[in-house]
């Protein structure tokens, strides 16, 4: 069918735009940049800020560009004195009832509601009144929640509820009163998050942001007793540079390098090796079950999110997940045991960090089941964003700094755990792993294009061995949730999938630098980031897990083989039902 | 859209309306299990009925207790935030027990203009409570009693203002 | 279940029986005791009245005489009220210890009980029902059976033309041609924004869906307004059969009412409306034989005001929060659950079966030329006969005040009358003469609305007023748009700092200047006219609002952080009455000195006004 082409004038200016399309939209198109603040696309389309009122003619009152349809004829104006007042005294009574404490805002600098103030050139308050007082969430492990900065533009509450389908938070009061809580405003650490930190990432101002471990690694580095050892996740490297204004999906592995290391930080190594382990094991316990008739199908769990979102609401389901650890907890693990016995180090005096996209991380790091001889693999966590600040902090000027290289003994990684960051990367690195072990041989066919792309959920089949094996990927815990329920109801067919509980996947986890939602109508943003990362597979000499030798040698000296019983011991992990709400 | 649930309801009504005001010791109370047992028999587990069935909570209990609310989440998939958040829409619907004697002021235009207000500052002034509050009172069995604004009953001044002094002579 | 005919003979030989509720001058042989039991009487006893009165019957073995119990008679602030007929004797402020009296002087003895009787404003005692100046310059179409029927009865209900309209449609007429006569009745929403009924019927209808849905809105917010509530309880099959033909018009057959819960008893009443419609075969499938269903449900609100507004109301029915959705797209093409959804309030549909059964012309010639029909007002306020009336479109507020309800009572000038509620402005004593309708009405800065009217004498205080409006949008604002949420408290903010003194003149152009922009702005009906109140009362009564800011004054005294309570030299004896009762010592003077009040003492609480017998303080 084609599609209808609407005519309208904004601004006294001809429009001609596709049916269905918005008037925000419509005068994009033409170069009007209509201000926005609670819109987010496809995720918060609800037209309740009131920031980008136009005056359509006809109608009384004003009408928010950001959701409004254009029609037939319409005309529009977005700049008339009548609309620049109202949407000043919009911003007016929405900072009236904001915080205002932008000097310390972890968001200062990238928060919409400053940029905002700027574009408005906001000089004084004119409605100062009442402020609601919230107490300050900082219980949890991963997120703080600050909700005296929170504007009510409910981006959190439909990213949390509509694109995780998690809820747990939501409006509540009215009037006045309203704002964004929990379940009887309890800690999130005591209701149904899963730690995605989706909410912090879609956040417009500091009401959401990451429990900071910042104080806890300067403090470990000046600490001369201890040997702090870093690893970074592969969806890092695409995204830190945002921090420092280069473009979106820039790999700037080797600055990183060089950044953590000018911090001090004793060796760094990379996560990616970690993920060569999680690949041995996984590919190894995928192709168990199959042989052995174990609970297929075999679900990833790589993504802390998820496993907490699995271990709360399909707790009957839990056979289906895999027993290896996430590669960073692996990888800690080693570097505990294997790389401290060959340096001779004590390993209670290694201090392990991680930098993640994740949140989530920062729970997975502390539950029970990740620890070793009363040691935790992983001593802490922080997120790409608190690395640049960090870097900030000691007055790096990263953008100038020379590419180094990861630390050996364990500085090597393959393609395929490069892409572990975005989503069907593990299903892709996996299947390069079970393809070559089952026909014993080296195959060169290994682009899985069916499982790449940015679509929630990806279903193909593919040929190994003369078998045909079913797969999925899911990314996002609302897709998660619908082959939950296909699995649950005997409608799964496939035998392996791969579920992350970002959109996207790593690269878009909610320990990323934080993409306004202008930049996010512009560009794609989680195909710039995992395009890097498959970029860094391409130019990869090795391709494939098995073949890296870093493992290769590790599991000779050390594990033996994947699925042996140190490896169990160290690589793999168990889980357990947890309740949703701690009453 | 079939709804069975409003069928059954109108035999039911009856039973739900039996009020258990075992506010304290909500745990013993031995119709609870008896009452969800019922409710949840009643509807279908369809997310619509939430505000019929926080009705009958309401009216059952006096108020929508927290346990009841998980339950309630559990039985209709909905998370508890969001059940909080239609709970603390409506002022119907209330969070902690009120006391056994509730006074209700009504401040609607008409009564206003009459000077409900003062009658409203006069009750808070005398039971050291304000709106929507309940009394701890020092009586043997703990009762309590509250002062809530129900904002619309609004009709001839004459009954109004009787109810109100009733209420009041009972509790003061 | 019943035949047609079976129902056309119920209405036949019951109206027969029930002629004398009518017809005055009827020589029957029986008498009804009709007794309110509408919610303002049912709260000063009324029930119990009721009973005494069966009691008492069964007692003395007394034929002939039947107790009733009825909707609102409408003058609610002579309750409870008991109504003897056929000779319609009218008792006021009834107690259930003269049921005795009445019957035995009355029923027995064939005398009137003269010390209940009503008196009319200048004290004349009233003989009838009709005599009453509260009832001589109204119209009732809408209340037509209030009061005269027995609500829970379906057959009074029959007998007095009940489902005669339904059958009239489903028999006789095309949707098409339901449709027509409704738009050319004119007949405009009751809810608020007087949106012609007829076209919204129309607009649902052209939207083609497998399933649509009739629903009534009956979550009547206003705080001053009650009659849809008098409607459903003292006559809610009319507003089902309306439903009904709304449904068959529009193409539903599913219909909800959404009730406030804080009206049990409409509630109960409707319910049992909709079984004795489900038993006779009324309502159900193949109403009639004529192969139309309906079905009705009662959904109760929980108390949230913005549930008026019909999106709210459909996101509550659905068991969400009550927050509006944006529009368009609007019910008639999105509504209950996506499909198309025709909502009308209470009012409206009380309406409907007197505008199929006397036709499109009748109707029409009622009322004034854009706004037809009648409305029913809820009278209150400062004024003698509080109640519920229904008049012509057109009448002016003069009538209604001075005619309708007997003017002001202690003899004090009228001030403004507020309409509209929340969501309404003022009027003053310059518009008195304004023939009230939805374009003059709104012309003037005020609005219909569901029809609350509350009079207020010089006693009041316009800026507390505006205060009083404002705190209930505040507390009933869903929360959901920026200018209504922080907008209205702002305004209050500003509002309370004039009435505690603390204002400045600036704040008066800051105030206006926020209201228009909340108009403007927010994005429902309650947002866009929340301001009302204030920007009416700003507009007429500035001066006012200019004295508290500037002299720090109110001339009323409601404002009592500054509103400074003074002696009159002149007027002042030396009584010394005032001293002896401020409870705070504030008053100054010896023996048969004249009094002086320390303005730093006194907490302005009045009592020297009252106390005073010279009138000297004000």
């Amino acid at each position: 069918m084609e599609e209808k082409i609407i005519n309208l004038v904004i601004d006294d200016l001809n429009v001609h735009v596709p049916q269905g399309t918005t008037i925000l939209e419509a005068a994009r198109t033409v170069g009007i940049d209509i201000p926005t603040l609670c819109f987010l696309k496809e995720i918060n389309e609800v037209g309740d800020c009131r920031i980008c009122l136009v005056q359509i003619e006809g109608r009384r009152g004003f009408t928010a560009a950001c959701i409004q349809k254009v029609e037939e004829g319409m005309i529009v104006h977005t700049k008339t004195s009548e609309v620049m007042e109202a949407r000043k005294v919009v911003l007016d009574l929405i900072i009236s009832n904001h915080k205002v404490e932008c000097l310390s805002c972890v968001r200062s600098g990238n928060c919409e509601l400053q940029d905002l103030a700027k574009q408005f050139n906001m000089q004084d308050i004119m409605f100062e009144g009442e402020k609601i007082k919230h107490e300050i969430d900082n219980q949890s492990t991963s997120i703080v929640r600050d909700f005296d900065k929170c504007i009510l533009c409910r981006r959190c509450v439909s990213t949390c509820k509509k694109l995780q389908g998690v809820g747990a938070i939501d409006c509540i009061n009215r009037g006045f009163e309203s704002s964004v809580s929990t379940v009887d405003n309890k800690s999130l650490k005591d209701v149904n998050c899963t730690f995605c930190g989706q909410c912090i990432v879609n956040c417009p101002t500091g009401a959401l942001h990451e429990k900071e471990s910042i104080d806890e690694v300067w403090k470990k580095l000046k600490d001369e007793d201890s040997y702090v050892v870093v690893q970074t996740a592969p969806a890092v490297r695409t995204a830190l540079g945002e921090e420092f204004g280069l473009p979106i999906g820039t790999n700037v592995t080797g600055r990183m390098i060089t950044a953590l290391k000018r911090l001090g930080f004793y060796k760094v190594f990379d996560t990616n090796t970690g993920a060569d382990f999680t690949i041995m094991e996984e590919a190894n316990e995928f192709i168990e079950r199959i042989k052995n008739g174990g609970t297929l199908p075999m679900i990833t769990s790589c993504s802390p999110g998820w496993v907490k979102y699995i271990e709360m609401n399909y707790p009957e389901q839990l056979e289906h997940l895999s027993s290896c650890k996430s590669p960073h907890e692996m990888f800690g693990a080693l570097i505990k045991t294997y790389y401290a016995q060959k340096e001779g180090i004590n390993p209670n005096k290694i201090f392990v960090v991680s930098v993640m996209p994740c949140v989530a991380k920062k729970y997975e790091r502390q539950r029970t089941e990740m620890q070793n001889d009363g040691m935790y693999d992983v001593d802490c966590v922080i997120t790409t964003r608190e690395l640049a600040r960090m870097i900030k902090q000691a007055n790096i000027d990263f953008r100038l700094l020379e590419d180094s290289k990861f630390d050996n003994p364990m500085g090597v990684a393959t393609g395929a755990a490069a892409i572990f960051g975005t989503t069907g990367g593990v299903m892709e690195a996996a299947l390069r792993t079970a393809q070559d072990t089952l026909t014993n041989k080296d195959l060169k066919e290994i682009d899985f294009e069916d499982v790449r792309g940015g679509k929630g959920i990806k279903k193909a089949t593919v040929d190994i061995a003369g078998k045909k094996i079913k797969v999925v990927v899911a990314s996002g815990l609302k897709n998660a949730q619908i082959i939950m329920e296909e699995i649950k109801n005997g409608k799964a067919d496939y035998q392996f999938v791969e579920i992350m509980a970002c959109p996207g996947g790593c690269v878009m986890g909610g320990g990323q630098p934080i993409v306004n939602s202008k930049t996010r109508l512009e560009k794609d943003v989680r195909k710039l980031r995992a395009d890097c990362l498959y970029s860094i597979d391409e130019k990869s000499v090795i391709r494939k897990s098995h073949e890296n030798p870093v493992i290769k040698k590790i599991y000779e000296e050390f594990l033996e083989k994947p699925g042996s019983y140190r490896a169990h011991k160290l690589l793999h992990t168990k889980y357990e039902k947890k309740d949703k709400y701690n009453m | 859209m079939a709804r069975k649930g409003d069928k059954m309801k109108e035999k039911e009504l009856g039973d739900f309306t039996k009020k258990c005001r075992k506010n304290e010791n909500l745990e013993k109370c031995k119709c609870r299990d008896k009452f969800l047992d019922k409710l949840f028999n009643t509807y279908e587990p369809i997310k619509d009925n939430l505000i019929q069935m926080l009705n009958e909570i309401q009216e059952h209990y006096g108020y929508v207790p927290m346990d009841v609310q998980k339950e309630l989440s559990e039985f209709l998939n909905v998370p508890m935030a969001e059940i909080y958040g239609v709970i603390t829409f409506y002022s119907r619907f209330t969070l902690k027990p009120k006391g056994k004697y509730s006074i209700s002021v009504c401040l609607g235009t008409a009564c206003y203009v009459k000077g409900a207000q003062k009658i409203m500052d006069r009750l808070q002034e005398r039971l050291g409570i304000s709106e929507g509050e309940t009394t701890k009172d020092r009586k043997i069995f703990n009762r309590s009693a509250k002062v809530y604004r129900s904002m619309r009953i609004s009709t001839s001044i004459y009954s109004k203002r009787k109810s109100i002094w009733k209420s009041n002579s009972k509790n003061a | 279940m019943k035949t047609l005919e079976e129902i056309q003979n119920i209405r036949i030989e019951k109206r027969k029986e029930l002629d004398l509720r009518v017809n005055t001058k009827l020589d029957a042989r029986e008498k009804h005791i009709l007794v309110c039991q509408g919610t303002g009487c049912t709260s000063s006893n009324s029930p119990e009245i009721l009973e005494n009165f069966k009691k008492i019957i069964k007692e003395k073995n007394i034929e002939n005489v039947r107790v009733i119990k009825t909707g609102c008679f409408g003058l609610c602030a002579k309750g409870p009220i008991v109504i003897i007929r056929p000779e319609d004797t009218f008792y006021a402020q009834v107690k259930p210890e003269d049921c005795e009296e009445i019957i035995n002087t009355h029923i027995i003895a064939g005398n009137r009980v003269e010390r209940l009787l009503c008196k009319d404003i200048d004290g004349t005692v009233v003989q009838s029902l009709d005599e009453l100046t509260f009832y001589k310059k109204q119209k009732r179409i809408a209340l037509k059976n209030c009061g005269v029927i027995d609500p829970e009865n379906i057959d009074e209900y029959i007998a007095f033309d009940g489902y005669k309209a339904l059958e009239k449609v489903l028999k006789e007429m095309t949707p098409d041609d339901v449709i027509n006569v409704i738009k050319k009745s004119g007949l405009r929403g009751r809810g608020g924004a007087g949106f012609p009924t007829g076209k919204k019927w129309e607009l649902t209808k052209i939207n083609e869906a497998d399933q649509k849905y009739v629903v009534c809105n009956a979550d009547e917010g206003d705080p001053g307004a009650f009659m849809d509530r008098s409607i459903l309880e003292g006559d809610p099959h009319s507003v089902l059969e309306s439903m009904m033909i709304a449904g068959f018009a529009i193409g539903a057959n599913k219909g909800y009412i959404y009730v406030r819960a804080e009206y049990p008893i409409a509630v109960k009443r409707f319910q049992i409306a909709i079984n004795q419609a489900k038993n006779y075969g009324i309502l159900g499938n193949n109403i009639f034989g004529t192969g139309f269903d309906f079905d009705v449900e009662i959904r109760l609100g929980a108390g949230a005001f913005v549930c008026g507004e019909e999106t709210a109301l459909l996101e509550s029915i659905e068991g969400k929060r009550g927050q509006p959705r944006i529009k368009p797209p609007y019910p008639a093409v999105q509504g209950l659950w996506g499909k198309p959804t025709l909502i009308n309030n209470v009012e409206t549909y009380a309406n409907i079966t007197r505008i199929i059964l006397n036709g499109a012309d009748w109707y029409s010639a009622i009322g004034t030329e854009k706004s037809k029909g009648t409305k029913v007002f809820a009278l209150g306020g400062n004024v003698n006969n509080i109640g519920l009336v229904e008049v012509p479109m057109g009448t002016t507020l003069r009538e209604i005040v001075y005619d309708i309800g007997g003017g002001i009572p202690n003899n004090r000038e009228f001030k403004a009358a507020q309409t509209g509620g929340p969501s309404g402005g003022c009027i003053p004593k310059e518009h008195l003469d304004t023939p009230i309708d939805y374009e003059s009405l709104k012309e003037i800065g005020s609005m219909m609305g569901s029809g609350g009217m509350i009079i207020m004498d010089d006693t009041k205080c316009m800026v507390n007023l505006a205060k009083f409006y404002l705190e209930f949008t505040v507390s009933e604002s869903c929360g959901k748009c920026t200018p209504c949420r922080v907008g209205t408290k702002r305004m209050l903010e500003i509002l309370e700092k004039l009435c505690n003194g603390k204002g400045e003149e600036e704040d008066i152009a800051k105030l206006e200047m926020l209201a228009q922009n909340i108009i403007k702005s927010s994005v429902c009906g309650l947002g866009q006219s929340a301001p009302n109140p204030v920007l009416s009362s700003l507009k007429y009564f500035k001066d006012e609002f200019i004295e508290h800011a500037v002299d720090k004054n109110c001339r009323t005294h409601e404002c009592k952080a500054i509103s400074k309570i003074t002696i009159e030299a002149e007027k002042c004896k030396g009584c010394g009455l005032c001293q002896k009762f401020c409870p705070v010592n504030a008053i100054e003077g010896k023996d048969r000195e004249k009094r002086v009040i320390n303005q730093e003492k006194c907490i302005r609480c009045g009592t020297c006004i009252v106390k005073c017998p010279f009138k000297a303080i004000s």
